[in-house]
């Protein structure tokens, strides 16, 4: 049996100035779920993100976590109450060390062990080090293990995957099934199509505005229209593998 | 018996030195600024609340740039704590500028 989502964003719309980026997008976040969402460059994956986080305000739609109707989210309420938001850009301050991002996270949620995170995700020597001297894949390595410290109810990772070497994305994909299988609701947003496949439990297209909920990945590859708009002759060489592959 | 707020998360302390030692640093270039501009005079009290209201716009617009907010936001602690902290500095310095004066 699914579990019922324990964050939903519904019908929420946003502009910039005269441009609408999202005119009616709903994102919903299931317990011991990962769900991708996936669109192009510019559709509104990082915007309706952020609006779900309570990290920006929609024009309208509304926001409900844990139960609570909210028109106006902010990100410290809904954080207090178990959601944890990696925005696209970093989340570690530049001149703070990754130990004291770490040690802060313990302090506040006490939830797991901080020498097992840093072991499982490899960090041990970077503690000391400022997060401006980390590299792309060391910095989402951190930031997932922030995600990991806190183990919230339900995780919004932008782009975790972005430009991260193949080692890396695998630490970070398996961390993210990890938080899944403790019962996390993870969406995650990115254009790492082979990977997501893989990762996600289901899929949500996001497109002109709105979103489409695509279902499993096997669902979603045999969507003619998904298929043919946004995978492209690369993403569908993928799809031919993966309707190779039994399910 | 009268509903307890849940209590708000505090500052952890990398964080807040970084924020109270920035703080510093921009009130010294706003004084700067000012002494620049119109000499070395005690300021008026409403120039010296513009000073400390600025001082806290931008220590609190660098917080964001610096990603600071986000993270913070993460352990539940709102952008009005943050700028509570930065305005401790400025706040002091003004009132031992006054008070020497």
């Amino acid at each position: 049996m699914i579990a019922r989502p324990i964050l939903r964003a519904e019908a929420i719309g946003k502009r910039f100035r005269q441009r609408p980026v999202l005119s009616s997008a709903t994102l919903w976040a299931t317990p011991g779920r990962i769900t991708a969402l996936l669109g192009r460059n510019g559709a509104g994956k990082s915007t309706l993100l952020k609006i779900a986080a309570g990290w920006m305000r929609a024009d309208y739609g509304v926001v409900i976590f844990k139960d609570e109707r909210l028109t106006r989210p902010r990100l410290p309420h809904l954080a207090s109450r178990g959601l944890c938001y990696l925005p696209e850009r970093s989340l570690l301050c530049p001149t703070v060390t990754l130990g004291d991002h770490l040690l802060a996270v313990q302090q506040r949620f006490s939830q797991a062990a901080l020498d097992q995170v840093v072991s499982r995700l490899r960090l041990e020597t970077l503690l000391a080090r400022k997060s401006s001297t980390l590299s792309t894949g060391e910095r989402r390595r951190a930031e997932i293990a922030v995600a990991v410290m806190r183990r919230p109810d339900c995780l919004l990772a932008d782009e975790p995957l972005l430009g991260i070497a193949p080692a890396d994305a695998e630490l970070v994909s398996q961390s993210l099934r990890d938080l899944a299988g403790r019962g996390t609701a993870v969406v995650v947003s990115g254009h790492e199509v082979p990977r997501l496949l893989e990762l996600a439990d289901e899929l949500v297209w996001q497109t002109a505005g709105t979103t489409h909920f695509l279902g499993t990945p096997q669902e979603a590859c045999n969507n003619d229209q998904f298929a043919r708009e946004y995978l492209g002759a690369a993403g569908l060489r993928v799809v031919a593998d993966r309707r190779q592959q039994p399910c | 018996m009268p509903a307890r707020l849940p209590p708000l998360p505090s500052i952890p302390v990398p964080f807040l030195r970084q924020i109270l030692v920035r703080s510093i640093l921009v009130w010294l270039g706003v004084r700067g600024a000012a002494f620049l501009l119109f000499g070395l005079t005690v300021p008026a009290l409403p120039a010296a609340g513009l000073v400390v209201a600025l001082t806290v716009g931008l220590t609190t617009w660098d917080g964001r740039r610096l990603s600071e907010h986000v993270f913070l936001a993460n352990l539940g602690i709102p952008v009005w704590v943050l700028a509570l902290a930065a305005a401790v500095p400025p706040l002091s310095c003004e009132l031992t500028i006054r008070f020497l004066a």
